[in-house]
């Protein structure tokens, strides 16, 4: 596939100066590390060739952990593609071009392996993130629910334990340091299993410890994992026909887009959530047409993604379209307002695509 | 804590003494440890920080806690002090480094801060040769290893 093209360079052997050693040199690490942490990590690449000590420093996970603390992390998006007849999903970085005066982004592709051991042929739609890794999880063609991770600080994926059922299509929910997967996999034959619990603490899967409430098709259902038995709790009154598929926390709001393509915000309020429509973005409608969608919050604006010229599912191609709406509160918080800032087109180094994700992480 | 007109003095590597009031003097964490682990002596000893480096420390320790004491007119006080900073920081980049490891040592958070800010800022868009010249450092990578760096990070070096 993408064959990052490294340029070769030309070494230009300076016979230095004999000058007293730099005060640099006299640095401890940790204020190495400060200095660094301050600098946009897509600078890293380029920097790491400073010196050997510069490499050390910046290829340490420490410095990530001192980004934060000192507010320096960086909002980073990603998209996802699965490629038809490749093993695994390649990930791309999206970030504005250099000089960027029309806010167009550029992706660059970041892995340039393929990872032959995990061949995916079924694609389970789950996501989850934690910090600034996440978790793709892709069902194999074998009886093996595999879980992949994927590190945005090192650009790199390894292989989470693998769940005790396959699944597909399943739907997942991050909450206190564990990730809730349920569905996708035969009720009747996996009762026990239907859901499962990754605790990020231990790294291990388990069957669901308590009680869990569900909503689904405006009914709300407990399940008892220990006989593995449904009850319907209440019916909602209202029921939502056109659903939030995707959806992405921007600070303390929730923003969502429906299968229509109608981009709706919410509060987190105590009693549910209650999905309001964005105002002021006509000038968007109509452009969702495909089946793939994706949403991420960047730098306090949303980065919505369509797969724009999809016919039919079978038919794709290698482009997506975006649009980035900056937000605007008004009417003391009643009102949630877009301005679409730019709308554009990626168009990514592959024939054409399967499917395609976007996430966006703190690093 | 009680608003003392004590004086103390901060004695540089060189020997050289730097009386201050006991609120800059203070400013050096370091010291208001010492100061409240009941080190009485009026002339605390900073061997490793020399006598130009410690002068500008206590300036910039001096302006903050002066900026500080004054009640009210804070949005000014704030600009003014932020343009003191930028102004103090406008050294060369040893001095830069000398600031920084001696605001570490003295555990001085606001100067550490901004004088790492400062090289940060300095370096961000510079190529790798020309954060080798300004820190006055060699390239230790030999061309095979220099490659090795450059594939890890492959992505970022594409057309």
């Amino acid at each position: 596939m993408i064959s990052g093209r490294v340029e070769p360079t030309k070494k230009k052997k300076k016979n230095t100066v004999r000058e007293p050693p730099s005060v640099f040199s006299s640095l401890p690490d940790e204020i190495v590390e400060n200095i660094l942490a301050r600098v946009s990590r897509w600078k890293y690449p380029s920097l790491s060739l400073v010196s050997k000590r510069f490499h050390t420093v910046l290829s340490s996970m420490e410095i990530y952990k001192t980004r934060s603390q000192i507010g320096a992390s960086e909002t980073c998006s990603y998209v996802l593609l699965k490629l038809p007849d490749h093993p695994s999903a390649s990930w791309f970085s999206l970030r504005p071009k250099p000089n960027n005066q029309n806010r167009t982004k550029r992706w660059f592709s970041l892995e340039t392996k393929p990872n032959n051991q995990n061949r995916t042929k079924r694609r389970g739609k789950i996501k989850f993130k934690r910090d600034s890794w996440f978790g793709h999880l892709h069902n194999r063609w074998t009886l093996r629910g595999t879980v992949r991770i994927f590190d945005c600080r090192s650009h790199t994926s390894r292989d989470a334990p693998n769940m005790t059922v396959a699944r597909e299509n399943a739907r997942s929910a991050l909450l206190d340091e564990k990730i809730y997967v349920m569905g996708g996999c035969d009720i009747d034959k996996y009762n026990a299993n239907w859901i499962e619990v990754f605790d990020l603490k231990t790294q291990s899967w388990t069957s669901l410890p308590g009680k869990l409430y569900l909503e689904a098709d405006a009914k709300e259902y407990s399940y008892e994992p220990k006989n593995g038995a449904w009850k319907l709790v209440r019916e909602m009154s209202s029921a939502i026909s056109d659903s939030i598929e995707v959806s992405c926390e921007i600070g303390n709001l929730k923003y969502g887009c429906t299968g229509s393509g109608h981009l709706m915000w919410s509060g987190f309020e105590n009693e549910g959530i209650e999905w309001r429509e964005i105002k002021g973005l006509e000038e968007l409608q109509g452009l969702k047409t495909g089946t793939d969608f994706g949403l991420v919050g960047c730098g306090g604006q949303l980065l919505v993604m369509w797969d724009p010229y999809t016919v039919s599912p079978f038919k794709r191609s290698n482009k997506i379209r975006y649009a980035e709406i900056s937000l605007e509160s008004r009417r003391n918080g009643r009102e949630m307002w877009g301005k679409v800032e730019c709308v554009d087109v990626l168009t990514f180094p592959v024939e054409s695509y399967k499917w395609f994700d976007c996430v966006a992480a703190s690093v | 804590m009680s608003e003392s007109n004590k004086k103390i003095s901060l004695i540089s590597s060189e020997g050289e003494a730097f009386e201050v009031s006991e609120a800059v003097a203070r400013e050096f964490e370091i010291v208001a440890h010492m100061l409240e682990d009941g080190c009485s002596g009026s002339s605390i000893p900073i061997t490793t920080v020399d006598s130009n480096i410690l002068g500008k420390v206590i300036e910039y320790c001096t302006k903050h806690v002066e900026v500080g004491n004054v009640e009210g007119n804070s949005e000014k006080a704030e600009k003014d002090l932020e343009e003191f900073d930028k102004r103090f920081i406008a050294v060369e980049m040893n001095t830069l480094f000398s600031l920084i490891l001696a605001a570490n040592y003295l555990n001085v958070k606001g100067l550490l801060n901004i004088g790492c800010q400062k090289v940060a800022d300095t370096i961000k868009d510079m190529k790798p040769e020309e954060v080798r010249s300004i820190f006055n450092i060699e390239n230790d990578y030999t061309p095979a290893e220099e490659e090795v760096v450059r594939k890890e990070n492959e992505w970022a070096f594409q057309p």
